[in-house]
């Protein structure tokens, strides 16, 4: 049997009633095999049994009061996984499907998530069983209170930082670190995604479409092109897409389709500043449909069709590709059709947007693909980039943060292209963002001994 | 106020609404001072004109022959107006001045105590040219417009559905003041809403008898025809729909209104019922100023929802001024008219109402008795634990009994496994589109919370996908013992197209009987899903005052 095979077989045997997780396990394990290889001091400290065993689980109870004066009691976790790199750092998440089992294998993935961003966060995840949905505000506010009196005694600027994620959004934010303010008396930095007004970070927004952008301009970097006077698809329309078009405007591309779930269209003009004011108005204001964008701008609109069924059907032409509307919308149909029409350049917005096989189509024929995991990290990034604000007691502007992602992005970029060139796969980012995350956290691990 | 005499004249909607004025003014109002009440000033066209109309002009044949709408509205259109009511629809024309609600008043409304909403036709006019003939002449064609839509196909349909003779029909036509107010050429209320003393949905914590109110900015239109608007239970105005999140909340709330056009009409139609109504966005409604008392913002920056419009961003209409601040006291004086209207008609009531803030002006437009059965909808125990039930439950959303479906959808349990459930989601879409292009509804029976987005959870499917099922059922077993979404997910949609449906929660003692259900011939089998086609009916029978229901095989 092999290394992971004997990990993922031991874990199984204490932890089964945990799919979600033994599955991240199986699935992250698998493709790191080749460091086992390279590195048999990892082997022999045991890296990776201990790797996928959280530092602590702190589960705990969580009594709160309904407005109809009744008592709720919901279950509260916290996996501090590794801490190897930096202060613990993920999300909580308030849902009804949260168990211990779907909290470690958020926590588990979140190691190798923050650690590729190259900035020193560990990995951790939170939360709780309990549904927002159909709360009241003020439910909801004595919700967060209850958590966050058990919570705040194991989070703390140099320890845990925990952020929003399904469920905890800028309210709930707002209500945890309120109270944990009121308990604790320190204006400490232990949560990001907090309101501009205290302490959160600028280009919060705008993070995950930029940082698709910088990713795509590195990896053409490494062929010596520009995004400049190139053609673009996007699809979606909302956050995402919306600040991929602003930043591939700003870049000199030009975007030649947007999407929402009713249909796309496609702007061979390109979709300009003004037509991008059009559609933030259009879909963050009027909620209205893209087809109406097809009506005032001449344009053709293919209803009930996604942009890579468009360009598949329509053969059109485009150099890059910037999926960043949801999960599996490109299929190998999809993806062999954008290869034909010269797409050579895929940056990924969403998560998990390309399916395995149309993956394996973009490798095949060495498309520049970067895989969400690294190309959609802005929005971690950003958070990262928050916790410095706070530790540093100041705010940068727009520009300041806009420019550190850029870093950022780029970094992450050096340190997946390198792993794969080590690792025999150059070129390769999903290999390489694999590996470059592991890496750094394994190494810690090695360098602080058995503890 | 009527032309004509006698009750009966009167029609459904007019009766009702004569019935309530008393209760209206014995209303104590005392806990309101700042809001008036009232019914919007109106006028009863008795059915005996209508009687007339039909008889000298004549359309007795083209009304009762099956033909197109639009050919029996034209045919209404060259009829002349019987000379009794001209005199005082003139007088009314050179009076009233402002928009105008032309209704229907069946009789058969009434007599038979079902609701027509959205079976026969409104017809809204500006009302406000200069010269009084133009006005009458509009008044005639909408009167008209409205007769006719007595005989139109969905009319025509409704009564066949429900055993009723058409030709008995009598039409009385309600000419109602509109509430509202004047924006440039928009005309329309702040508020409009319906409210039932009953509820066939609640949602926990709330119960089906403390109600369900449905709001919406502009005309009711939005709600009649089953658009996006805000719905709460009256005693948890503050609880706000079951949304999954501020962006689920911003896509589902209401994003467009209905107004009446005060300007030219883009076209002259008289036999369309929407000829003066327009649709406009959320936005031209701040820009008028009608947000304050109805809107939160959003602030993408912060990621949250504040109270009211004081702010930059993005607008939702959540209505929390009203519900949350209670600005107004609105939710109260909605559940002081409900207790009051359902004291005097002696059973459940659906109000619908309108209101302007500027003053704040609350229009008493219509009730009607809710129709909520009771003895033969009470089932026993025997009946949920009988050998032949496929399925009961004690978490069931809707009410009444279906005896047509025999078409049966569902997830063959020892295949399903959560790892699988995107698949699924696409073979439900399949067998969902076969069936609705044969015009059948069907069963549909799945496994965990449905809807979900996490497909760790249930299947990811979207309403879209599974809109041909009039009864669900969510089931549970060993490997999924997940909360299930008690219709959550689409409950707008559940609400609306009276969707039956069934929890079963892995606590409860009731079970789908798969035995029986894996021995039906397959009419259609994908890799994770089946279907199955019954040779006889099953028997669904929902209690909804008891949230129980049981679904029978023969």
């Amino acid at each position: 049997m092999s290394l992971v095979q004997d990990v993922i077989s031991r874990l199984q045997e204490k932890d089964s009633g945990q799919p979600e997780f033994l599955q991240a396990v199986q699935e992250v394990l698998t493709s790191l095999e080749p460091t086992a290889e390279k590195h048999p001091d990892f082997v022999k400290a045991k890296i990776y049994d201990r790797i996928v065993i959280p530092d602590r689980a702190i589960l705990f109870r969580v009594p709160w009061v309904d407005d109809s004066g009744e008592v709720q009691i919901n279950r509260g976790f916290r996996i501090q996984f590794n801490n190897a790199i930096g202060p613990y750092k993920g999300g909580l998440r308030f849902h009804p499907s949260v168990n211990l089992g779907i909290i470690k294998f958020l926590g588990f993935e979140q190691i190798f998530k923050n650690s590729l961003t190259t900035l020193p966060m560990g990995g951790a995840k939170g939360g709780s069983d309990f549904d927002p949905k159909g709360k009241t505000d003020n439910e909801v506010m004595r919700f967060c209170q209850a958590f966050m009196r058990e919570l705040y005694r194991h989070i703390g600027p140099n320890t845990d930082v925990p952020a929003g994620d399904i469920g905890v959004g800028g309210r709930e934010i707002g209500y945890l670190y309120g109270y944990y303010l009121k308990i604790v008396n320190a204006n400490n930095s232990v949560l990001t995604g907090k309101g501009l007004e205290y302490g959160g970070s600028l280009i919060r927004p705008e993070a995950t479409g930029y940082g698709a952008v910088y990713f795509a301009a590195e990896m053409l970097a490494t062929r010596g092109q520009q995004i400049s006077g190139k053609s673009a698809a996007v699809s979606g329309s909302g956050n995402v897409a919306q600040y991929t078009v602003e930043k591939l405007n700003q870049l000199g591309a030009k975007t030649i389709t947007l999407s929402d779930s009713n249909g796309t269209i496609v702007d061979e003009a390109g979709i300009d500043a003004e037509k991008l004011n059009f559609v933030l108005d259009l879909k963050n204001h009027r909620r209205g449909r893209m087809s109406e964008y097809a009506e005032i701008y001449k344009v053709p609109y293919f209803a009930d069709k996604t942009v890579w069924e468009v360009i598949k059907e329509q053969n059109l032409k485009v150099d890059m590709s910037f999926p960043s509307a949801h999960e599996n919308e490109i299929h190998k149909a999809e993806a062999e059709a954008m290869v034909r029409n010269g797409c050579t350049c895929v940056s990924e917005g969403a998560n998990m947007p390309s399916d395995l096989e149309a993956v394996q189509v973009f490798l095949d024929n060495h498309v520049l693909y970067g895989p969400g995991k690294a190309a959609n990290a802005g929005g971690v990034a950003v958070s990262g980039l928050e916790m410095s604000q706070n530790a540093m007691r100041m705010s940068w502007s727009r520009e300041e943060v806009d420019q550190k992602l850029q870093v950022i992005m780029k970094n992450i970029h050096a340190s997946a292209l390198e792993a794969s060139e080590e690792y025999g796969c150059k070129g390769n980012y999903v290999v390489g963002a694999n590996i470059a995350g592991f890496l750094k956290v394994a190494k810690s691990m090695l360098a602080y001994g058995i503890v | 106020m009527a032309v004509g005499d006698g009750r009966e004249e009167l029609g459904g909607k007019a009766q009702g609404l004569l019935s309530v004025h008393q209760t209206l003014t014995e209303l104590d109002q005392s806990s309101f001072p700042e809001i008036k009440l009232d019914i919007p000033k109106l006028t009863v066209l008795g059915t005996s004109i209508f009687e007339a109309f039909i008889q000298r002009n004549g359309l007795q044949d083209i009304a009762h022959s099956g033909l197109s709408d639009a050919r029996i509205a034209n045919a209404f259109q060259r009829g002349d107006m019987p000379f009794e009511a001209l005199g005082e629809l003139r007088a009314l024309s050179t009076t009233w001045t402002t928009p105008l609600a032309v209704r229907s008043s069946g009789l058969l409304e009434d007599q038979t105590q079902r609701p027509f909403a959205g079976v026969y036709l409104t017809k809204m006019i500006p009302n406000n040219q200069p010269d009084p003939d133009t006005r009458f002449a509009k008044l005639i064609e909408a009167v008209k417009f409205v007769w006719a839509s007595t005989f139109f196909k969905i009319a025509r349909d409704y009564c066949q559905a429900t055993g009723l003779d058409i030709c008995q029909e009598k039409m009385a036509v309600i000419l109602q003041e509109v509430i509202g107010c004047r924006h440039q050429n928009r005309f329309y209320p702040e508020l409009s809403g319906v409210a039932r003393s009953y509820n066939f949905y609640p949602l926990r914590p709330a119960k089906p008898e403390d109600g369900v109110v449905n709001l919406a900015l502009g005309l009711g239109k939005t709600i009649v025809d089953g658009g996006r608007c805000w719905i709460y239970s009256p005693a948890y105005p503050e609880m706000p729909p079951p949304y999954d999140s501020t962006e689920e909340l911003l896509k589902e709330t209401q994003t467009d209104f209905w107004m009446i056009n005060m300007g030219e009409p883009p076209e002259f139609n008289p036999i369309k019922e929407t000829e003066f109504l327009q649709i406009e966005n959320l936005m031209t409604a701040d820009k008028d100023g009608t947000l304050f008392h109805l809107a939160s913002t959003y602030d993408p920056q912060a990621e949250r929802m504040m109270i009211g419009t004081g702010s930059k961003g993005i607008r939702a209409l959540t209505f929390s001024p009203l519900l949350v601040m209670k600005d107004i006291p609105v939710n109260a004086l909605i559940k002081r008219m409900l207790a009051s209207c359902e004291a005097k008609l002696g059973c459940p009531v659906e109000v619908e109402f309108a209101m302007t803030f500027d003053p704040p002006r609350f229009g008493f437009l219509q009730v009607r008795p809710m129709v909520v059965p009771e003895g033969d909808l009470k089932l026993t125990a025997e009946e949920m634990q009988d050998p032949n039930a496929l399925a009961s439950s004690e978490v069931v959303l809707g009410n009444g009994v279906d005896d047509s479906i025999t078409d049966i959808v569902y997830v063959i349990p020892e295949l399903f496994d959560l790892k699988n459930t995107r698949p699924m989601a696409e073979e439900l879409e399949a067998h969902n589109r076969r069936l609705l292009d044969e015009g059948r509804s069907y069963l549909l029976i799945v496994f965990g919370r449905l809807g979900t987005e996490d497909s760790w959870l249930g299947i990811p499917v979207t309403w879209g996908q599974i809109c041909g099922a009039s009864v669900i059922i969510e089931a549970t077993q060993q490997n999924v013992k997940v909360e299930l979404s008690q219709g959550s997910h689409y409950f707008h949609n559940i609400i609306n197209l009276g969707v039956k449906h069934f929890s079963m929660p892995f606590t409860s003692p009731f079970r789908v009987d798969w035995d029986w259900l894996l021995k039906q011939p397959v009419a259609n089998a994908i890799h994770y899903t089946r279907h199955v086609r019954l040779e006889k009916p099953l028997h669904i029978k929902v209690d909804g005052r008891r949230g129980r229901g049981t679904i029978h095989h023969s």
